[in-house]
């Protein structure tokens, strides 16, 4: 091994050794310095979702466009509610009397 | 006529450490339903005035939050309040103030979470979160607080229906194809679902300081407001449908993820209804909003006035971020590589040459070393983007603005 490659060797390792150190003081900025950045997750609220239709494995092309996903949405797009719901519009929310 | 106490007369305050309306003169304290402002009912209907009716002003003012002047019930004195502010402090004679109109009749709150947290725990919160704080820069750690207020946040509390068609994407970690795709239908019942209903502060703010424990809630009595700040709602029906929609979505998204076989789930493909239900709530929830100046900015931190849950990013010093990383980086590489070398000098290999110590210790430091670095950093720049995104949260203008804004 020539002067050159021995070099060639501390400086890689250097640098691999530069990333390792990097990514592990960014973890522990990140776990130290970020406080609260989570908000409520689905278990936290009340909320029953009923799985209607399961389509396992689909084949999808590269271009969803014309692939089986696209056509998947379109044949079970839910339907406007017809119920009765909170109104819609520029006005500021009031309480229902 | 502010809710004066019973025994010595002086203005009333809601002390979060007893959860009572608490006389800071005599000491005596009583339940929020036993009193109630003599002035209400006298000051129901006065009308918040604009600063053009007061002062005559033909400048239009562009500021949204100092176009109102609002008559201090105690000593006369006029308090500039911004558009949805609903409480707040005489700047005259400190009293608490409830701007009656915004509250009674058809805009009352239903309910109400009381501050259960005082002033003193949550900065006791923060100062515990300042000091484990990483590479902070000297300023932080020496923070000198501007402004601490216990707002109460407006929200309106809904139960919606969600329908959607979705695609949901896969990662596999075996198989001949890296992705799998999976179609979910199906709908969801959202209920006691709580929206921020406050415009200048933004949802990504506000949103992180939940969860609230909505079976706190209590019915609604301006009492609870005396000593604090608060806001009355101000989005409209569009915005409240559109907050309600991205958060059913999220949800909604996140249980068909967990139903797929996979990893890192997501949705390619989708088309979705989501309706509130017109038997929606309102309600105002507590935070404490604490100010400090670092680095030439502005930093506002949040605490969640129920559970003390503290919301920011601290900042850094930088410089010796990179410092450290260069340094420790080379050091760790290069005593790696010197490590091994002894070791296979030590096992009887050659020091130089083909099969020797040093090309073995570089094929370690190197070869392996090189992926293990590649992976860990790429994950760190992860973990620094999402820290910065915080920063810029915690660092923003308008949040800084909401809180600044309130006089004392």
């Amino acid at each position: 091994m020539n002067g050159f490659q021995i070099f060639e060797v501390f400086f890689l390792s250097g640098l691999s050794g530069f990333g390792i150190v990097y990514g592990l003081l960014a973890f522990r900025l990140e776990k130290r310095n970020n406080l609260g950045d989570s908000h409520g997750q689905a278990g936290l609220y009340s909320s029953s979702v009923t799985i209607t239709d399961r389509q396992d494995k689909m084949p999808i092309g590269v271009n969803l466009d014309k692939t089986p996903a696209y056509q998947y949405v379109e044949a079970h797009a839910p339907k406007k509610a017809t119920y009765p719901k909170a109104p819609e519009g520029n006005e500021q929310v009031r309480k229902q009397q | 006529m502010a809710t004066l106490c019973r025994n010595c007369g002086h203005a009333l305050v809601f002390d979060p450490a007893i959860r009572k309306m608490h006389c800071t003169t005599c000491g005596s304290s009583f339940e929020a339903e036993e009193v109630e402002s003599a002035a209400k009912k006298y000051r129901e209907d006065e009308r918040v005035l604009t600063r053009d009716e007061v002062f005559g002003d033909d400048e239009v003012v562009e500021d949204f939050l100092e176009n109102y002047i609002y008559t201090c019930s105690e000593c006369g004195g006029e308090i500039a309040i911004h558009g949805s502010e609903a409480s707040t402090t005489c700047i005259y004679c400190g009293n608490p103030n409830v701007v009656f109109s915004r509250v009674v009749k058809g805009k009352m709150p239903d309910y109400i979470i009381p501050f259960s947290v005082t002033k003193e725990q949550a900065l006791s919160a923060i100062m515990q979160s300042v000091n484990k704080a990483f590479l902070p820069p000297k300023e932080v750690k020496k923070i000198r607080i501007d402004e601490v207020r216990g707002i109460y946040l407006p929200y309106w509390i809904v139960n919606a229906n969600h329908e959607e068609a979705a695609v949901v994407q896969t990662t596999m970690s075996t198989g001949a194809s890296k992705y799998r795709y999976y179609g979910r239908t199906g709908n969801m019942a959202l209920s006691a679902f709580p929206i921020d209903a406050c415009r200048i502060l933004s949802d990504d703010s506000s949103i992180r300081l939940e969860p609230f424990d909505l079976s706190k809630m209590k019915p609604f009595d301006e009492d609870y407001l005396l000593g604090f700040y608060s806001n009355a709602s101000d989005i409209t029906y569009d915005e409240l449908n559109l907050a309600a929609k991205k958060r059913a979505k999220e949800i909604f998204d996140e249980t068909i993820g967990r139903d797929c076989a996979g990893k890192r789930p997501k949705v390619v493909a989708e088309v979705h209804e989501t309706a509130i239900l017109p038997n929606y709530k309102y309600a105002m929830f507590p935070a404490w909003f604490v100010t400090f100046q670092c680095q030439g900015k502005p930093n506002t931190i949040l605490v969640n006035g129920q559970t003390g849950k503290v919301v920011c990013g601290i900042p850094w010093n930088d410089k010796k971020f990179w410092w450290l990383s260069a340094v420790g980086g080379v050091l760790l590489g290069w005593g790696l590589t010197a490590a091994l070398f002894m070791f296979n000098l030590a096992r009887g290999l050659p020091a130089t040459g083909k099969n020797s110590a040093i090309s073995e210790a570089a094929m370690v430091t190197v070869g392996f070393g090189y992926i293990a670095s590649v992976t860990i950093a790429f994950l760190g720049i992860m973990k620094r983007h999402s820290l910065k995104q915080q920063l810029k949260r915690t660092q923003s203008g308008n949040t800084f603005t909401f809180v600044k804004k309130r006089q004392e």
